[in-house]
């Protein structure tokens, strides 16, 4: 039953690994999108309606791509041109995606798609233990794997990176190097958003291979807090993630092996689990975080 | 050819060709004519000192030059080639650098991401690669810092050197520093104007901005005074100049040296201001103040001299009771205090009231008529006030927060300055003021100090604190290390404290 659990956890951690990777390259680069949950629901539309009619879910995962990107894209306008505050707008657009994929999703609500399945990995999948628990999963979940160190290494040892890092961090220093601090926001925004649509598409067509409204059910929001928690840094991320789809998965688990525990109990697990590790690391995490985003928390209050 | 011409050509030989050449160059902002009419000539391997007041426009001047702003009028000339940078990174490719003001680093990279940052080069960052680059150049300079170190970990001096030493990694020929020392302990000044004679012996250009006469004298090659955006001395031998003559053309007037003659401090017996093992977080919750103990008595200013961030705003709030100390304890008696915090437009500006508004927004009662404000007794208080404290702040109707930060700060100073208070605070009170108001504000300290009152002044000017202060209580990282007596007081052993070494 533990390697069930860890397995799960792998897999139910992968989408919320993904978005929270988005959702660092975006605060890295001085943007916070609350609307992560909304670009979630898109990709998980957006990804389902492409498999089911192209028939092939890599497809999928591109129009998930596709969507998340697109409500990023709106977010950096309002934020990044328009200077809106950055709470009001991502909220605001978790709200319209809810109601868009609600509205355009019923068609595709009980249709069949061609799932992604699980490749088991030749050979690895055989070790005893680690074996179904890291590498008996669908392509996504091992996209993932290298996706987390491969993110690391662009922010911190690319120049693109290093532009991404600076825009968070001061942005004016962008500016007196030449660079335009727009630019990069609305590519790291966007970016961000892509990501975090395709850990929308992974649970549509890959999890639970099926569409159905608000089916994100609060991954996305856990994904922002992760982002927190992992003092934006990609490899915590990864972690950060897994320990949640553990939160996930346990219910899971325990509900098909037949042991009696109230579902609602269960389904709020890994929001307790959210509030607890906040109480514990309090404002230690701002430590980390990056002064532009500071500045957003600042302005918020102040004007 | 004419004779002309060939007077002309003889002169191009005679003088080496200017590294820059800045001819008529002015610039507006909206109501400030920041700069009218400037001229400046650059010649490779001198160092050009370039002083003026406060608003006098020698950063709106530099910042052109270096393409950050766009002349509203006038031409630039790099090596007598006709420019027009557009963008810094223009400028950085004609071989101009320029360390601002407020430096443009970005704390949270290392020296060597921030170097890579304005290196022109692929999109792998190769940072072993580059930091023993650093190295190497830091050597060649003496700019002794460590490229993997976190720039928010780095003393502002190690911060200078690194922005120093970017610039030159980029290739400037030109170096424009806009009042480097201004931040620096005396022996840190004293090793910056060692890299800055190497730069000139190296054949480059410098300018060097500051308001400072011994500093000019030390080592500049050339001066330029501005003043009220428009050159007053342009380009003149300063060993030609006494410092009365340099003073006057920088204010346009003469301006008589402060009163030393003062009433001797009391007694000191009820402080009315005691810290105790005074420890306290900083705003990012590291330890910022360590364990002071410092008292002020009534009729004494003690002055708070420090490397800039070493923790004197955290002792500023805690002596007003604005922050908590997690340990030991504050004690500033019954007694009123009034304050001058050390960044205004953050702590005390309310973005779109008036200066008028701003006037009962300092805890004091209130005229009232009914349930509201008597305006216009509040506006018959200020106007005493004003009179009475003598920094002519600007009409009440105006909205403080589009003011200008001298503007702001005499505000400020009237509101707190113009009350009787057992207790002041003043952090850098003369900070964006001009040298008229910058005395006047002196006086009124002394004045609080001659009515009984104790009197606790920061300033990043050991200067000023010497000329009037009493006592100086010198921080180094969080810690009190040393109070000196400003009678037969020393910069050099000051400054060595300020460094954290001893006295
Ligand atoms: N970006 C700006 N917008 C509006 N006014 C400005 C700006 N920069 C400078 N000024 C004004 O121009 C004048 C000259 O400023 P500055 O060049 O910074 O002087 P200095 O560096 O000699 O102290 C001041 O009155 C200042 O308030
Ligand atoms: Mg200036």
């Amino acid at each position: 039953m533990i390697i069930d659990i860890l397995a799960g956890a792998v897999r139910g951690g992968t989408s919320i690994m993904y978005a929270g990777l988005g959702e660092t390259i975006s605060e890295r680069g001085g943007v916070i999108n609350l609307g992560t949950e909304g670009a979630m629901l898109l990709g998980a539309l957006g990804g389902y309606a492409v498999t089911a009619e192209t028939g092939n879910p890599w497809l999928g995962v591109l129009g998930g791509a596709l969507a998340g990107a697109l409500l990023s894209l709106v977010h950096a306008v309002l934020v990044v041109s328009r200077r809106a505050n950055q709470f009001a707008s991502g909220l605001t657009l978790y709200f319209l995606a809810l109601g868009v994929t609600s509205l355009f999703g019923v068609s595709y609500v009980s249709r069949q798609i061609n799932a992604f399945t699980p490749v088991p990995v030749p050979g690895l999948s055989e070790i005893p233990g680690l074996g179904p628990i890291l590498f008996d999963h669908d392509p996504l979940v091992y996209v993932a794997y290298v996706a987390a160190p491969v993110i690391w290494w662009v922010l911190f040892r690319t120049r693109v990176g290093l532009l991404v890092r600076t825009a968070g961090e001061r942005s004016e220093a962008l500016e007196v190097n030449g660079y335009s601090v727009r630019a990069v926001r609305y590519c790291a925004t966007v970016a961000g958003g892509a990501l975090a649509g395709i850990g929308g598409a992974h649970i549509s067509i890959a999890y639970a291979n099926s569409w159905f409204e608000n089916m994100i059910a609060g991954r996305g929001f856990i994904a922002v807090a992760l982002v927190i928690f992992a003092m934006w840094n990609p490899v915590r991320i990864m972690a950060g993630a897994y320990l949640f789809g553990a939160a996930l998965s346990l219910a899971s688990v325990l509900q098909t092996s037949g042991i009696a525990v109230n579902q609602f109990a269960l389904n709020a697990v890994p929001f307790v689990l959210t509030l607890v590790v906040l109480a514990i690391l309090g404002r230690r995490t701002m430590l980390a975080a990056p002064d532009e985003l500071l500045k957003v928390f600042d302005n918020s209050r102040t004007t | 050819m004419s004779t002309d011409a060939v007077a002309r050509a003889r002169g191009r030989v005679g003088k080496p060709a200017a590294l820059l050449e800045v001819r008529s160059l002015s610039k507006r902002f909206g109501e400030v004519q920041a700069n009218w009419d400037v001229d400046l000539t650059v010649l490779p391997g001198t160092v050009h000192g370039l002083i003026g007041e406060n608003g006098a426009g020698k950063s709106t001047l530099l910042k052109m030059i270096y393409g950050v702003y766009t002349p509203d009028e006038g031409r630039m000339f790099v090596d007598g080639a006709p420019v027009a940078p557009g963008s810094p990174a223009d400028a950085r490719a004609l071989g101009i650098g320029m360390v601002f003001q407020d430096l443009r680093l970005v704390p949270a990279l290392t020296v060597a991401e921030n170097i890579a940052l304005a290196l022109p080069e692929g999109p792998r960052l190769r940072l072993t690669q580059l930091a023993a680059r650093i190295t190497e150049a830091s050597e060649a300079y003496g700019l002794a810092v460590d490229p993997s170190a976190q720039v928010r970990h780095l003393s502002i001096g190690e911060r200078q050197r690194a922005e120093i030493l970017k610039v030159l990694m980029t290739g400037a020929r030109l170096v424009i520093l806009d009042e480097p020392t201004s931040v620096l302990a005396p022996q840190e000044v004293e090793a910056l104007f060692g890299v800055v004679a190497q730069l000139r012996d190296r054949g480059l250009g410098v300018v060097l901005v500051t308001h400072k006469l011994g500093e000019v004298r030390a080592i500049a090659d050339q001066v330029t005074v501005l003043r009220g955006g428009q050159v007053i001395l342009n380009a003149e031998d300063p060993g030609n100049f006494s410092d009365a003559e340099l003073v006057e053309a920088m204010v346009g007037r003469r301006v008589p040296p402060l009163a030393v003659e003062r009433a001797a401090v009391p007694p000191r017996d009820h402080p009315v201001l005691t810290l105790a093992g005074a420890t306290a977080l900083g705003d990012r919750g590291h330890v910022a103040l360590k364990g002071v103990d410092l008292a002020v008595y009534p009729g004494e200013l003690v002055g708070v001299a420090g490397v800039a961030g070493s923790g004197q705003k955290e002792l500023c709030e805690v002596a007003l009771g604005l922050r908590p100390v997690t340990s030991g304890s504050v004690d500033a008696g019954d007694g009123a205090a009034v304050a001058v915090p050390e960044d205004p437009v953050a702590d005390s500006v309310v973005p779109g009231l008036t200066v008028l508004e701003h006037m009962v927004l300092d805890g004091r009662a209130v005229p009232r008529r009914g349930l509201g404000v008597d305006w216009p007794a509040v506006g018959a208080r200020t106007a005493v006030l004003d009179e009475r404290v003598g920094l002519h702040m600007a009409p009440t109707r105006r909205t403080l927060s589009s003011l200008s930060g001298g503007n702001i700060q005499r505000v400020l100073l009237t509101r707190e300055l113009g009350q009787d208070a057992a207790l002041v605070v003043a952090a850098y009170p003369s900070r964006g003021l001009d040298v008229a108001n910058t005395r006047r504000t002196q006086e009124l300290l002394l004045e609080h100090r001659a009515r009984g009152a104790g009197v606790l002044m920061v300033s990043e000017d050991l200067d000023e604190l010497i000329a009037v202060a009493d006592r100086i209580a010198v921080m180094h990282d969080g810690h009190v290390v040393g109070v000196v007596d400003t009678a037969g007081a020393d910069r050099m052993s000051i400054g060595r404290l300020m460094l954290g070494g001893v006295a």
